[in-house]
């Protein structure tokens, strides 16, 4: 008899981080249901959802915190179900929360965690050098880690979860609370890291935060994925359509008679000389409809489309439902 | 004319891509690199090898060393002892002043110090290490630790050898005081040894059993109640070390059968600090695991120490007269070892996760013989019957044969008693487990718990149940033993005792109320093991290759942390 649930052989084009319709639930709520997602080496995956969605349970299951209730995740083909040890070897995690220790300080805390992941010798000293200096940390190095800003806090705790330069990396809402500094150097700080390798897993409730640094992001709800891909993808399966908005100079009422009979025109509205309306083409069509419009001798002051926003496409795809 | 909104504009309004010069890999190195070094490799020559060799030590140890130096509660209590101690000094000596040239005063002073330092050591201590442990667990500092390489077995360990590093301290703060003590006669060398082992293993013992109870706390409510358990455990040992120590100190000499006893309640307290230590680790350790059959391990342990010791010493001590009794003492013992350790069994899941599945036993022979061993309440209820049983029956026969009691009867006695514990053994742990299978498919935390109150709850129901049907059908008067108390177990087991044999032991009502425990106890032993005959059927998992492969690998590296990781530990 073989373990299905992990493969025999692993190879380097298999995902980093794979979640098997993982379900997790706390006696009626179900925190995680059925979810299942690919990230593969190198990405950076956002995972996206109002509060109380199921980012933070997902990403303890993975971080092999949490047991599913039913089925496994693999994190570079061990299952955090079976081999929970292989995979925190592999994996840095870092909470929501900050959970400290009192009197020590920054150096100290790091310099704990290097021995705790039984980096000796030389190979502590340089970890934590490159820790240090890639969190921008040595500057405060000897700082009592009780007093220290959120931002610093944030960035001491992605040192402590890439102390040992694991080749996962699991953050959650890491931007949480940060001035928009901090989060732009948040954002270059997961950029660097993906650069050099490691896979990112990254949530947030706030779609834009993400939108630029993700490769992929998926989108939950109430403890399921609504949408996965990458954000391009995910506005272009979700907005066929593309708002309109039209300004005529005279003859609304025509041009709106006019307009209702033409293909992949929808929902249009009008007051006075100002119409809005839904177009479901793509953007030449769009363009051989004004040049209609012009040739059938409306005068138009004012011709605007609007694609749907990420805000749009968050809140079409999520009810706002809670759980 | 047509103007597209950017679909993605930065958060509070920033362009795509931060304006802000990237801050990051930039910082200059040099600048900071000396405290960074002061911080891990030490400034002065002594800094640096001090440092490196602490590489080696556990890494809690080094953490909690840094923490406690830079803590106001370690130097508080440590200046506090300090003045506490040459203040009960200059008292002492200057009140002993006109006699202290002849007198011998040494034993009071001692008893003073050893009074001071009981506080330190079996209050503080301990408090600390259980606050330690259980902060670390609701801060959940300790789910960032468990991430790391650090098993359970060196968290624990580490917590252990910060509580003896501070003992140390500690002591060595009095022991200046002690050879004063020496220096003005009146107390032996023998006795400030003993004194200073017994503070010295009883502080260690409270520590470690702090320790792994405070692993054991799961929510806020347990760990109150943990707590409150430790504190008054704390307390008593206080009190009973406090009173030995005066003794010891007032006898002036230690006998032979001190040195033995406190060899015996070494002996006790390094074996269940041990049982302790792998049920803590096994409670904060991964869920998946086997942690079950390795907690058995120590169990049996205990079991075994406990029917050789006790039998030699009943060989050794007891004349024909109270050997038997003796035993029974024994076997009483090793009946509250593993009925305590039984019922706390019944409460386990019967599912083996699929990790602790790839260590089963795979052929059919093995699994017939070794499923006693696998985790779960059937296969444990087989082990703790199989176990009492085995060394119960073992150490009353090899009793017997080694000196034969020459009155037939009072072996035939302790055998029949030993009998009789088996079937209680085997009748409330079986009822135990098989209402726990019933009620507790769903509860997923607190079945060890549960299955304990539920054993208490039988055994006390038992108790009130008989005595009030048996007072109810002697009119209220008087209680008199009929065979429907079987269920009693201690008011059976009091008669029985085999000192009592005269007068009870040929009565029908006995014969007839051990037979229907032995009926019962086959009955409920018997659904018992029908039920856990599936457990023979679970098959073993194959370890997947790349899993095998990887283990493969890191053991190479492991082994060599370890042994590193265990020469640097001050107490391993
Ligand atoms: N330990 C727990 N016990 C009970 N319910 C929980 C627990 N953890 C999370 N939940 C519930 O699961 C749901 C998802 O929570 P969470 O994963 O924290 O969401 P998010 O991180 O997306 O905000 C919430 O409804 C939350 O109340
Ligand atoms: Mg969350």
């Amino acid at each position: 008899m073989v373990d299905v649930s992990v493969a025999n052989y692993h190879q380097s084009t298999d995902p980093m981080i794979e979640m098997r319709r993982v379900h997790r639930f706390f006696g009626k709520t179900k925190a995680v249901n059925d979810i299942s997602f690919e990230v593969y080496r190198g990405q950076v995956f956002g995972f996206i959802g109002p509060n109380g969605a199921g980012k933070t349970t997902s990403m303890r299951i993975l971080s092999t915190l949490e047991l599913p209730s039913y089925g496994d995740a693999i994190v570079d083909g061990f299952s955090v179900i079976n081999d929970p040890d292989l995979v925190r070897r592999r994996l840095g995690f870092m909470p929501d929360g900050f959970s400290m220790y009192p009197n020590m300080n920054c150096v100290e805390y790091l310099d704990f965690f290097a021995r705790a992941y039984g980096l000796l010798g030389k190979d502590r000293m340089s970890a934590l050098r490159r820790t240090l200096s890639f969190t921008g940390l040595d500057k405060i190095a000897s700082k009592p880690i009780t007093g220290l800003s959120k931002g610093m806090r944030q960035r001491l705790c992605l040192g402590r979860a890439m102390i040992h330069s694991p080749a996962v990396l699991i953050l959650d809402e890491p931007a949480n609370g940060l001035d928009p500094r901090a989060r732009i150097e948040l954002r270059q700080m997961i950029q660097q890291l993906a650069v050099e390798g490691t896979t990112i897993l990254v949530s947030s409730h706030i779609l834009t935060e993400l939108a630029e640094m993700c490769d992929q992001v998926g989108i939950v709800e109430r403890g399921q994925l609504l949408a996965t891909g990458s954000v391009a993808e995910i506005q272009r399966r979700l907005q066929g359509s593309t708002w309109v908005q039209l300004v005529a100079i005279r003859q609304g009422e025509q041009l709106e008679a006019w307009l209702t009979v033409k293909p992949k025109v929808s929902q249009i509205a009008r007051t006075e000389n100002k119409l809005s309306f839904q177009f479901d083409g793509g953007s030449e069509e769009q363009a051989e409809l004004l040049k209609a419009i012009v040739n059938a001798d409306f005068l138009i002051s004012e011709f605007a489309a609007r694609q749907e926003t990420l805000e749009d496409v968050f809140m079409k795809i999520t009810t706002g439902a809670v759980q | 004319m047509s103007s597209l909104v950017h679909p993605a504009s930065g958060p509070e309004g920033q362009g795509p891509s931060g304006s802000v010069p990237p801050v990051i890999l930039t910082s200059d190195q040099t600048e900071h690199a000396a405290t960074i070094r002061q911080f891990v490799e030490g400034d002065t020559p002594w800094d640096r090898r001090l440092m490196k060799g602490s590489q080696w030590v556990n890494p809690i140890l080094v953490k909690e060393t840094r923490q406690a130096l830079k803590s106001k509660q370690f130097s508080f209590t440590l200046i506090l002892l300090t003045i506490v101690v040459l203040a009960w000094s200059i008292l002492a000596i200057v009140s002993m002043i006109p006699s202290i040239y002849y007198a011998s005063n040494g034993a009071p002073l001692l008893i003073g110090y050893a009074m001071i330092l009981i506080v330190p050591a079996l209050i503080i201590i301990p408090q600390a290490s259980f606050r330690s442990m259980a902060s670390e667990l609701e801060d959940g500092t300790f789910e960032t630790l468990s991430l790391s390489l650090l098993s359970p077995r060196h968290i624990i360990l580490g917590k252990l050898s910060v509580a003896a590093l501070q003992l140390m301290i500690y002591v060595s703060v009095i022991a200046p005081c002690i050879a004063l003590t020496y220096l003005l006669r009146g107390v032996t060398l023998d006795v400030i040894a003993m004194s200073l082992l017994i503070l010295i293993s009883c502080s260690l013992t409270l520590s470690t059993l702090a320790i792994s109870i405070a692993s054991f706390s799961k929510n806020r409510v347990q760990q109150v109640f943990f707590s409150i358990l430790v504190l008054g455990a704390q307390v008593i040992a206080s009190i009973a070390v406090g009173g030995t120590l005066s003794a010891t100190v007032a006898f002036g000499t230690v006998p032979w059968e001190g040195w033995i006893s406190f060899g015996v309640f070494l002996l006790a307290a390094i074996l269940y600090c041990w049982l302790f230590l792998r049920c803590g680790g096994c409670s904060i350790g991964v869920v998946s695991e086997n942690r079950s059959t390795p907690i058995r391990v120590p169990l049996l342990t205990i079991g075994l120490v406990i029917s050789m010791l006790g039998g030699l010493l009943a060989i050794r001590n007891g004349d024909r007269n109270t050997m038997s009794a003796m035993i029974a003492v024994v076997l009483n013992l090793m009946f509250v070892h593993w009925g305590v350790a039984g019922s706390i069994m019944m409460g386990e899941q019967g599912i083996i996760p699929a990790r602790a599945r790839r260590s089963l036993p795979n052929s059919l022979l093995a699994r017939l013989f070794l499923t006693w061993l696998n985790p779960g309440a059937g296969p444990g209820y087989l082990f703790i019957l199989l176990s009492f049983a085995g060394s119960a029956i073992t150490l009353v026969l090899s009793c017997q044969l080694l000196i034969p009691i020459t009155n037939t009867d009072v072996g035939l006695h302790t055998l029949a008693y030993a009998i009789t514990l088996v079937g209680y053994l085997a009748l409330y742990l079986g009822i135990v487990r098989l209402i726990c299978l019933a009620t507790l498919r769903r509860l997923q935390t607190g079945r060890l718990v549960t299955a304990l109150t539920i054993c208490l709850v039988l055994v006390i129901a038992a108790v009130v149940l008989t005595c009030s049907i048996n007072l109810a059908a002697n009119n209220y008067q008087r209680l008199t033993y009929d065979w429907y108390c079987f269920p009693n177990l201690f008011w059976t087991l009091a008669e029985l005792f085999p000192d009592n044999i005269s007068q009870t032991w040929n009565s029908a009502e006995f014969l007839s109320s051990i037979i229907a425990l032995l009926f019962c106890a086959s009955v409920v032993a018997f659904i018992n093991i029908v039920l856990t005959a599936k457990d023979v059927v679970i098959l073993r998992i194959e370890t997947p290759k790349r899993v095998e492969m990887e283990r493969q690998r890191l053991r190479g590296i492991r082994t060599q942390d370890d042994e590193e990781l265990d020469e640097g530990d001050v107490l391993n």
